[in-house]
């Protein structure tokens, strides 16, 4: 089957910006066409999809009219697509199948604005996409399910605790080196231990920020990938799966079997296996999370992510770089962002074009974005051509 | 004469003011009534109601209970239970399965009455259950002050005397549940002068999808599959294991179990719904809890201030108010407890001050 290939990457700064999702998506559109480095016309482009939750409810319906207009091409076909946290990353795949059925161009943005909406509200938002009749009804967000499967998994391996730390301690440090972050501030492991608890064992430098921001990539054909530019990044697998919407119905508890199987379609397609990855983002909304994924994505074995992470093998020194961009945890996760941004990274680093974070020598790397807490989930595999 | 069999349930919060039993934020008639009808054993027949109904209707009673029931209403006051006992008694001396049913949940620090709930169900075939010789110094001894729930255990003692009827048993909350509700009691009140007013912003559910789960939400009725044996909860229509449509059973799960996971809530972090329960009790716990091998429902942990259940505690499960949206209340299963702290508790971190 024909391959896939990105071509071009934009990003916004994320963090409280003064546009609104138009003014953001643009931007990220803009900055996406600039980055093709023997440059590109936008009208060229036959296929768009746009990830966003909607955050706030500003435009539910056809929202997708933005993208078309964005990128001066009225009429273009642009498909929205909704699948909470993992939007991006599902808005990804889609490009690649489009262009696996002959799309030529495709561009795909993920925006979120989440900083207009008052607290009452932003609540209720960050709560649409998970199980209502159960979790909701016994008084969960987001951050509470998180809570209990981290409570599960500190219960089973002393150690996990030190491990969420060092994560906390890890993506605010690389966050740090990247200019685009919303936080760009290291912070101190007595800082996590001291910030109030929002959910126990979770506390806020356990959770990722509310962000407002946008990422935008240009994929096309493999084999047309170099008419654009002489270094494309190849995608060489993408899996996409879903679970149980409740946590409580889940028969990996509380382990996400929806990243695992994901994985494992990429990889069936992929010329290398997981430990052959050089970097990873990983979709870290929580610091439990990483934890999780490093597991359910096979970077590790099974009950290896504690030992891994206290050993330093997923700092940007380690021989598994995960979240080299401070991860959702400092970067940020504008929730229709995300998926999108992660593949940014991928772009720019396994290019060399990642600045002061940059992972040297970085040829292959795995994207894994997941949809509220596991209900759905994609992993993308990326190789340097 | 014939003498007929009764067994009692009796309910009680486990709050107190003063040595006088209370109701917290999350308990009323309808939470009170149904604890002590459950442990009276009775799922059906005619229940002769004595005190406040509130809003109780046939039908809530009834997917409470799981059987068809029809209230009789003697309305309030001490008269009030004289005639609720005499109808239930009249009704069992035919043989019908009947329930006698006196509630109290007085919202006022002036009223003298206490809050509990007391239910007698009789008849010649009194359902199976629980059996508990009767110790009568429960009934009246906890109760002090002039109040219906009093009266009620002074009329059925009196009836006992009488030879009139057997007790077969009694089932009440462990003692030492008790908690001193003066730090918590004013800032109930003013949590439900305002809960049913809230704008739902997180947790919000349609009234008929909250009807048609009730089964699940209020009585933890799961779906068991003949082909694979395996148990699906909540219902779906399918068996979650093997995808089989036909052959499913319903089946009650048991209403304890073992926590597995377990987070607190801090003021903030809730669904606005359960912003008057947050800020009135300083948030609350959410325990993941196994009531059978690989069956799990995520339940609020009821009582929280004066709860910790961490991972491998036991808990029971009692009927609450959840929070109250469009003018009603929504209600579903909250964990109480602990039973026991379990063989390897483990307690989360209390949640840091509001
Ligand atoms: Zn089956």
């Amino acid at each position: 089957m024909e391959g896939a290939a990105i071509v071009g990457a934009g990003h916004t700064r994320f963090g409280v910006r003064p546009e609104g999702p138009r003014a953001l998506a643009q931007e990220a559109i803009r900055r996406a066409l600039a980055s093709v480095d023997r440059g590109v016309d936008g009208r060229t482009i036959d296929e768009g999809f746009l990830a966003t939750l909607g955050f706030g409810g500003w435009q539910l319906g056809n929202a997708s009219t933005v993208v078309a207009e964005a990128v001066g091409a009225t009429g273009l076909p642009v498909t929205r697509i909704e699948n909470a946290c993992a939007s991006g990353g599902f808005a990804i795949r889609a490009a690649i199948r489009a262009v696996q059925s002959g799309a030529e161009l495709v561009v795909v943005v993920g925006v979120e604005k989440m900083t207009d909406v008052d607290q009452a509200r932003r609540r209720y938002w960050l709560g649409v996409s998970g199980d209502t009749e159960w979790e909701r009804l016994s008084g969960l967000t987001f951050a509470g399910v998180y809570a209990l499967l981290a409570s599960r998994y500190i219960a089973d391996r002393p150690d996990a605790r030190e491990a969420m730390r060092r994560v906390a301690v890890k993506n605010h440090a690389n966050g740090a080196l990247n200019p685009n972050a919303h936080f760009q501030k290291a912070v101190s492991a007595s800082d996590v231990d001291r910030a109030p608890r929002v959910a126990a064992p979770l506390g806020l430098f356990d959770c990722c920020p509310v962000t407002d921001g946008a990422a935008a990539v240009l994929v096309t054909r493999a084999s047309n990938a170099r008419r654009y530019t002489d270094t494309p990044i190849y995608v060489s697998g993408v899996g996409a799966a879903t679970d149980r919407l409740a946590v409580q119905e889940r028969d990996e508890f509380p382990h996400f079997a929806a990243s695992r199987r994901a994985a494992a379609e990429a990889f069936r397609s992929a010329p290398f296996g997981p430990r052959a990855v050089q970097l990873a983002e990983l979709h870290d909304c929580f610091t439990i999370a990483e934890l999780l994924a490093l597991e359910d994505v096979g970077l590790v074995g099974p009950n290896e992510a504690v030992a891994a992470t206290n050993a330093g093998r997923t700092e940007r020194s380690g021989d598994i770089p995960v979240n080299p961009d401070g991860g959702l945890k400092a970067k940020g996760h504008p929730i229709g962002a995300t998926g999108v941004s992660q593949v940014y990274e991928v772009f720019v680093q396994l290019r060399g074009a990642a600045g002061a974070r940059q992972i040297p020598g970085a040829e292959r790397a795995l994207a894994h974005n997941v949809g509220g807490a596991g209900a759905t989930a994609t992993v993308t595999i990326f190789e340097r051509g | 004469m014939h003498a007929t069999h009764w067994r009692l349930g009796i309910a009680r919060p486990r709050w107190t003011l003063g040595g006088r039993a209370v109701v917290p934020f999350d308990e009323d008639e309808f939470t009170l009534a149904v604890r002590a009808l459950e442990r009276a054993g009775v799922r059906t027949g005619t229940i002769h109601w004595a005190g406040r109904r509130a809003e109780v209707a046939d039908d809530d009673l009834a997917a409470a209970l799981g059987g068809p029931v029809t209230i009789v209403d003697h309305g309030a006051g001490l008269p009030a239970v004289e005639s609720a006992a005499l109808g239930a008694t009249a009704d069992a001396a035919e043989g019908r399965m009947s329930a006698f049913l006196a509630v109290s949940a007085p919202r006022e620090r002036a009223d003298g009455s206490p809050a509990g709930a007391l239910a007698a169900a009789g008849g010649r075939s009194t359902p199976a259950g629980p059996r508990r010789s009767l110790d009568r110094s429960t009934i009246e001894g906890s109760d002090e002050g002039e109040g219906i729930f009093r009266a009620a255990g002074r009329w059925w003692r009196s009836a006992a005397e009488r030879e009139a009827v057997e007790f077969g048993g009694l089932a009440e909350d462990h003692p030492h549940f008790a908690a001193d509700a003066a730090p918590y009691f004013d800032r109930w009140r003013v949590a439900e002068a305002t809960a049913t007013r809230t704008v739902s912003q997180g947790a919000y559910l349609p009234k008929a999808r909250y009807q048609d789960g009730r089964l699940s939400r209020w009585r933890l009725i799961a779906d068991r599959c003949s082909r694979c044996s395996s148990t699906t909860f909540p219902q779906r229509g399918a068996c979650g294991r093997c995808g089989a449509t036909d052959g499913l059973a319903a089946v009650e799960l048991p209403r304890e179990g073992r926590v597995v996971a377990s987070t607190r809530i801090a003021p903030g972090s809730q669904p606005t719904e359960f912003d008057p329960i947050a800020t009135a009790e300083g948030g609350y716990g959410v325990v993941l809890v196994e009531l059978a091998p690989g069956v799990r429902a995520t339940l609020m942990v009821a009582d929280a201030p004066t709860t910790l259940v961490g991972i491998g505690a036991r808990v029971a499960t009692q009927l609450r108010r959840l929070y109250g949206i469009d003018g009603e209340w929504r209600y579903g299963r909250k964990a109480v407890g602990p039973l026991d702290r379990g063989p390897s508790a483990v307690s989360p971190p209390p949640a840091s001050s509001p």
